[in-house]
């Protein structure tokens, strides 16, 4: 017991106090308790039982999994990307908190030490990858439902690291697959407003999980290694380096909001609440999210911000009405000196034996063109050898394929001057999962009742389950950044090579038009020969 | 009660599984037996952090009644169950304690009740009004945190279950939240610590 402790106890022991619980109280509380127990409804698992009735259908069952892949794709997607928006209402707001956090924590004279905590919870019974494998090996309905939900609860957050040519990238730190108790990550930075000099770490307990800092020359990153070791490299700074204008971008919980990617694809505003977090601060609680094919919105963050200072307080995830993450500000001040040296020359060696977090140097997700799609596919990639007469501009988006790592998904982007946009997505996990189910089908003698298979060898299909196509379409076409029509329509591809892609398109088009479209798929590794040729 | 003395009941004596938690589900005797075993503890805690015991009374009926509006989402031990029940009453006194600041000056206010109270009680009025300005001078946070590991005898590790924060981050604010009571308290540690080296 330190001095402090002491004295309290002292100071408080002879202090007496009227804590006597009251009998009548208690009894009378007792019976009103009894009374509304009764009047309490008896609660379900609603999703479940909606689940099941859309099993029934095979082909059904394939519109419901391009559902839910679309589902993950965009959960991981956003997850990855706070940087990008969707309705302008959704990243105003959050643009404005980035600016406030800037304005009143980055533009202090002194050195702002910031203190956040990050919660990941752990509900996963299993890892998503190895149920994907068994889900190949039979596809049986319980496997599916059992991978789907796996595959749902992945936990991973994005993590900002400012490197030596200025520009912050972004990488993800995730879940060791073996750890089901929820992991709380202490994330600490301190930067000087005056030279640009920061330092942050990332702890677990008293493990240190990843670092970054600038000293005024170097940029340093400190983390595991491809060997499983810690280690810090140090890299001089580029001609091209300038110190970050806000480093509310890549420090602190407001990192990434007005990130890289351009964004349109935030989820739209539905609700908003206000409250009062544990510390007495009173927040408006903005939940964002897609409403799903059933008119619930299960999936979604929630953006506590602060009523007064208008910054964001706390950010919790919650993954099909289960919360997944919490990631809350505990400090802000402004401190003499940090504790972390610019250089972080304090953090000991090989802390990391019994890690069970990792940071993945791979890009957790960003824009690439058709040729870097290309080189980081790991299995066979299409794109339109020309893209759609009625379209006017292209965006391809790399995402962290989770259950398929290190394989990438992919989804192609096409706006259109007519207003029929186009989302064509593609990944390992899709051509897995897809392959299982057809592969089912065509086990028990059925037919895939494809509508047209083109010369080149694409086949599709257009799934005869309305509403759960215009879910999807929706969801796809929002978290693209479109306004979804009410004719908009979506077919499930497969190509010479048995993978498989998601198309969605933001109106009708002729049997014509898209048969263009899919003759014109080919290879992305091809893309550009073509039009070189003769 | 003297409050010193709550050191010396066990804050733990709760089973560690989770038998009569499943019970109360759908038994009422054991739902009743459930809800005796933590009223007293949950009491007292709203007492401690509210300094009025009408007002501790009002919020330990929203706190059960929170409890029965969720009690099918908890999944737990009686342990468990009891730091959730904590959980809900932090969460109360703090909306609580809210309102009332934003009502009128709430030190002004538990001054007068804690010079009425003491007065009352004959009990040594000016270190009640001393502990109570102290307290509610400091964030909610950190009274919870003083208020659970002083008067309800939580451990830390406990106290960061409650908050649902890690013990590391719950040491940390635990140790701020004395060096701000020590600064709160500044006149009567040093008379103390005066009499103690004179003693010496």
């Amino acid at each position: 017991m330190n001095s402090d402790e002491r004295q309290f106890e002292d100071f408080i022991s002879n202090i007496k106090f009227d804590d006597n619980p009251d009998a009548g109280h208690r009894d009378k509380l007792e019976k009103n308790l009894l009374a509304a127990l009764v009047r309490q409804p008896r609660h379900k698992q609603p999703q479940l039982k909606i689940w099941r009735i859309i099993m029934k259908s095979r082909i059904t069952k394939l519109s419901a999994a391009a559902a839910v892949l679309i589902i993950i794709a965009t959960v991981s997607w956003l997850s990855s990307k706070p940087g990008s928006t969707g309705q302008i209402s959704s990243f105003t707001l959050l643009a404005r908190a980035s600016a406030a956090e800037q304005r009143l924590f980055y533009s202090s004279s002194g050195i702002t030490h910031i203190a956040n905590e990050i919660i990941l919870y752990s509900d996963s019974e299993h890892n998503a990858g190895q149920l994907l494998d068994d889900l190949e090996a039979d596809a049986t309905q319980d496997k599916n439902l059992a991978f789907v939900k796996s595959w749902l609860s992945y936990r991973w957050i994005p993590v900002y690291i400012l490197e030596a040519d200025g520009r912050t990238h972004e990488h993800k730190l995730e879940l060791s697959e073996n750890t089901d108790e929820a992991v709380t990550i202490s994330d600490l930075a301190w930067y000087d407003p005056a030279t640009g000099r920061f330092a942050r770490v990332l702890k677990a307990g008293d493990q240190i999980l990843f670092a970054n800092a600038y000293d005024g020359e170097f940029v340093y990153v400190a983390g595991k290694g491809p060997d499983g070791s810690f280690r810090i490299d140090r890299e001089a700074v580029t001609n091209e380096f300038q110190v970050p204008d806000n480093p509310a971008d890549f420090l602190g919980i407001a990192a990434g909001i007005k990130g890289t990617v351009p964004g349109k694809h935030y989820p739209p505003i539905q609700d908003v609440t206000t409250e009062t977090l544990e510390d007495g601060t009173a927040v408006r609680t903005y939940k964002l999210g897609f409403t799903d094919p059933w008119g619930k919105v299960e999936t979604y963050f929630l953006f506590k911000i602060d009523s007064d200072a208008e910054i964001i307080d706390e950010i919790e995830s919650v993954v099909k009405g289960t919360t997944t993450r919490i990631h809350r500000r505990l400090v802000a001040e402004t401190v003499d000196s940090p504790e972390l040296s610019w250089n972080l020359s304090e953090l000991s060696a090989d802390p990391m034996k019994k890690a069970s977090v990792k940071v993945d140097s791979g890009k957790a997700a960003q824009t690439v063109t058709i040729q870097q799609m290309a080189e980081r596919a790991t299995s066979n990639v299409y794109v339109f050898s020309k893209d759609p007469s009625w379209t006017i501009e292209r965006t391809i988006f790399d995402l962290p394929d989770e259950t398929s790592a290190p394989a990438r998904f992919f989804a192609a982007t096409y706006l259109a001057k007519d207003g029929r946009d186009i989302v064509l997505s593609q990944g390992e996990s899709f051509n897995r999962y897809f392959g299982a189910l057809f592969g089912k089908i065509t086990e028990a003698g059925e037919q895939i009742p494809w509508m047209y298979e083109s010369e080149n060898g694409f086949k599709v299909m257009h799934q005869n389950d309305k509403e759960t196509e215009m879910w999807w379409t929706e969801f796809a076409l929002k978290s693209s950044g479109f306004d979804p029509r009410v004719n908009r329509i979506g077919y499930i591809l497969m190509s010479p090579a048995k993978t498989f892609m998601v198309l969605a398109i933001n109106g009708p088009v002729s049997e014509q038009e898209l048969q263009n479209i899919v003759d014109s798929l080919i290879p992305a590794d091809q893309y550009g020969r073509e039009l070189i040729q003769p | 009660m003297i409050v010193g003395t709550c050191k010396l009941r066990s804050a733990a004596d709760v089973d560690e599984d989770s038998g009569l938690v499943i019970q109360a589900r759908s038994d009422r005797a054991a739902f009743v037996q459930l809800y005796r075993r933590h009223y007293d503890v949950i009491f007292r805690y709203c007492a401690h952090r509210l300094f009025n015991r009408a007002v501790a009374e009002d919020v330990t009926s929203e706190v059960f009644l929170k409890m029965v509006e969720n009690f099918h989402c908890f999944k737990g031990t009686e342990a468990q169950f009891r730091n959730w029940l904590y959980r809900i009453a932090t969460n109360a006194v703090n909306h609580h304690l809210r309102r009332m600041t934003r009502r009128k000056s709430l030190l002004r206010a538990a001054r007068e009740r804690a010079n009425s109270q003491a007065a009352d009680c004959g009990q040594s009025p000016e270190k009640l009004a001393l502990l109570k300005d102290a307290l509610l001078a400091l964030k909610p946070r950190y009274q919870t945190i003083i208020t659970l590991r002083f008067f309800e005898n939580l451990k830390l590790t406990e106290i960061a279950e409650v908050l649902g924060s890690s013990p590391g981050t719950v040491r940390s604010q635990w140790a701020r939240a004395l060096a701000k009571l020590r600064k709160q308290l500044a006149v009567e540690f040093t008379e103390k610590t005066e009499v103690i080296e004179n003693e010496q």
